[in-house]
């Protein structure tokens, strides 16, 4: 079923990019264009996209295909709240600086997918603290970068 | 030639670039040692790491962490039975059971060793052919180089994977990523759909760590009773007879040589690299051998094909990168990736124009190889408690090093959006079985791929010349002829296993 989805996604991309590429302007000076090379490839993706739907649909079993969101959060529980600690750190960091926002995702992420045990806060919470201030000062002195500092720091 | 060798040798004695180097054996062995880390991830995490060096500093570093993550597969496979990557795959067969039988310091030991002149086997290729096919590479114009650009991605993405159609979607997902942002030739911005920092295009370090490494940690987190606990140790003392396996590696010099011919000119094929090699390698040593029935029961032949057939790859991989600019493999496309970051154009015009990288290449393999050699005796049993940390806590720890190695580069946060959607295509393609490797080979190809088409469609507009001039035929019948065969087999293969 995923492949099948896959197919369909990389079908419409192909179809998407397909007509935005008509819209480039055109080169006097070159017979390709800007828009010649993305329009080859996406006629080869959208061809090969159609055989693998065609493939997967004559294997799939349309009565068992079933979407219980419920079912789906529940087995890749630890995957969501990784990816959304994730979007929140990235998001949070250009506020609150790379320091707070990489120690509050390291700690929260290691709480939430460890085993709960009351002894590790200490381990994970020395974990994040050397990551977020190990990579701050070794990057910034070794490598010359300059990571935000946020709204606490300024 | 030996003007390079003299160069490399002056450009490798110093401190700060052996030091480095050592660091980065030490972090490629780990790193090859965790299961579940790819040697590629570790490649391509260690690259922030080189931005403030000099570029043969860098390139060491990297050659380093290649050369190390090759034989630290060998840990995890022969005490734990799990192939560290998959590379080591072939290494299991015959080393767990030895270790089983309650040999582990054998077994490690002969392991070592045939990584060891695997490496010095691919080196000694390396060197005698890279310059060669720079040669003849310096004699083709942008049709060729088209062409031969589409012959890699086919038989990049048809090697790869368990489906011909979806290795090469992959692989023209990667060259599409590429064309995003300004277009090189005529400046104009192309399918931004109104994002203003996409006008940048798509940074290709920012692509190899979303879908490589990010995915990767990702599908991590699917078991979750793994993801609480490490994985078992093997407990117990290791004691290595280092003269004894030495001299029982070097009692099979046809398995060793022919082994290490093997993976390197497997790696020299490009898409084909060590995952393929240490399996064929352990295939051809047994049907090359007199007992093939003891196969898998634990004896040295076994272990020797497959650490001297992947460890030798390495070499092999570069030959393509160093001499036509085109990555063998995802680990030798991070490490041009590497090269262009410290501004070095790979390609046919590298030997000639920077002799000293070249120089550091080949010289800093054979050190990277020495230092591989020492680590693995001196730490095989430390490294043992690495691969312990749980899965919680590497998981958070590597993508915090994924979001730094992604801002380094530009110092933009757009760069950090990117790397999230990346993270998350690459999960959801590794999830459908979806190779990796012709993602990111497109990314890099990409560009080089456009402009020699266009800079050909320049020259003259006539399109038949990608088919009457012959280099350019022979490769493009070489891609279809991939293509075909990947097909045949899987063909055969389904056939084979309905009659079963």
């Amino acid at each position: 079923m995923g492949e099948l989805i896959l197919g369909i996604l990389f079908l419409i991309l192909s179809i998407i990019i397909f007509l935005q590429a008509g819209n480039l302007p055109e080169s006097s000076y070159e017979p390709l264009g800007p828009s010649g090379f993305p329009q080859i490839i996406v006629i080869v993706m959208g061809i090969l996209s159609i055989f693998l739907i065609i493939k997967k649909l004559k294997n799939i079993d349309l009565s068992q295909a079933r979407l219980n969101f419920k079912d789906i959060f529940i087995k890749y529980k630890l995957i969501f709240i990784t990816l959304t600690n994730f979007a929140g750190y990235i998001f949070l960091m250009r506020l609150i600086g790379f320091r707070a926002s990489t120690f509050i995702f390291v700690f929260l992420t290691q709480l939430l997918l460890g085993p709960r045990d009351e002894k590790k806060y200490l381990i994970i919470g020395s974990i994040a603290l050397f990551i977020s201030l190990g990579s701050y000062y070794f990057f910034q002195n070794y490598l010359g970068v300059i990571f935000p500092t946020g709204i606490f720091f300024e | 030639m030996i003007d390079m060798f003299i160069l490399g040798i002056e450009q490798i004695l110093q401190f700060n670039l052996l030091f480095n180097m050592f660091l980065g054996v030490l972090a490629g062995i780990i790193a090859g040692a965790i299961p579940g880390f790819t040697i590629t991830m570790a490649i391509i995490l260690t690259l922030p790491f080189t931005f403030a060096m000099s570029p043969t500093v860098g390139i060491a570093t990297m050659l380093g962490v290649f050369v190390g993550g090759l034989s630290g597969g060998l840990i995890t496979a022969a005490l734990l039975g799990i192939p560290g990557t998959p590379s080591a795959v072939a290494t299991t067969f015959d080393a767990f059971p030895m270790v089983k039988n309650g040999q582990p310091g054998r077994a490690l030991g002969i392991g070592i060793w045939a990584s060891f002149f695997g490496s010095l086997i691919s080196m000694v290729l390396l060197i005698t052919l890279a310059p060669q096919v720079a040669n003849l590479a310096m004699k083709i114009g942008p049709w060729e180089y088209f062409s031969l650009i589409m012959f890699a991605l086919t038989i990049i993405a048809s090697i790869t994977g368990d489906s011909v159609i979806k290795g090469l979607l992959a692989g023209l997902l990667g060259l599409l990523i590429a064309t995003v942002g300004l277009d090189p030739l005529s400046g104009s911005a192309r399918f931004t759909f109104g994002i203003d920092f996409l006008e940048a295009g798509v940074p290709f370090l920012t692509v190899l760590i979303g879908i490589f490494a990010v995915s990767r940690l990702l599908s991590e987190l699917e078991n979750k009773e793994e993801v609480k606990q490490g994985e078992e140790l093997v407990s117990g003392k290791i004691k290595f007879e280092i003269f004894t396996s030495l001299k029982e590696v070097l009692s099979q010099p046809v398995n060793l040589i022919r082994s290490s011919l093997l993976g390197a000119l497997i790696g020299a094929i490009p898409g084909a690299g060590a995952s393929i090699a240490n399996i064929l390698a352990y295939d051809q040593a047994k049907k090359g051998s007199k007992h093939p029935e003891n196969f898998g029961t634990g004896i040295p032949d076994g272990i020797i094909a497959s650490e001297a057939g992947n460890n030798s790859t390495a070499g092999g991989g570069l030959i393509p990168m160093i001499a036509l600019g085109i990555p063998g493999s995802a680990v030798s496309a991070v490490m041009l990736a590497a090269l262009q970051i410290h501004g070095i154009n790979p390609g046919p015009m590298l030997i000639i124009n920077n002799p000293e990288i070249v120089g550091t290449i080949f010289v800093g393999f054979f050190i990277a190889t020495i230092f591989m050699l020492l680590i693995q005796f001196w730490g095989a049993r430390l490294f043992l408690k690495i691969t312990n940390i749980p899965k919680y806590i590497l998981v958070p720890t590597v993508m915090s090093l994924c979001v730094i190695g992604s801002y380094l580069l530009n110092n933009r946060f757009s760069d950090l959006y990117i790397l999230f959607v990346m993270g998350v295509i690459g999960y959801f393609l590794k999830k459908y079985n979806f190779s990796l490797a012709p993602v990111i080979l497109g990314v890099i190809l990409g560009p080089i791929a456009e402009t020699n088409l266009r800079r050909a469609m320049m020259t003259s507009s006539d399109w038949t010349l990608f088919f009457t001039r012959p280099i350019s035929l022979g490769f493009l019948i070489l891609g279809l002829l991939s293509i075909m065969y990947s097909i045949w087999q899987n063909f055969s293969v389904k056939k084979k296993s309905k009659i079963s």
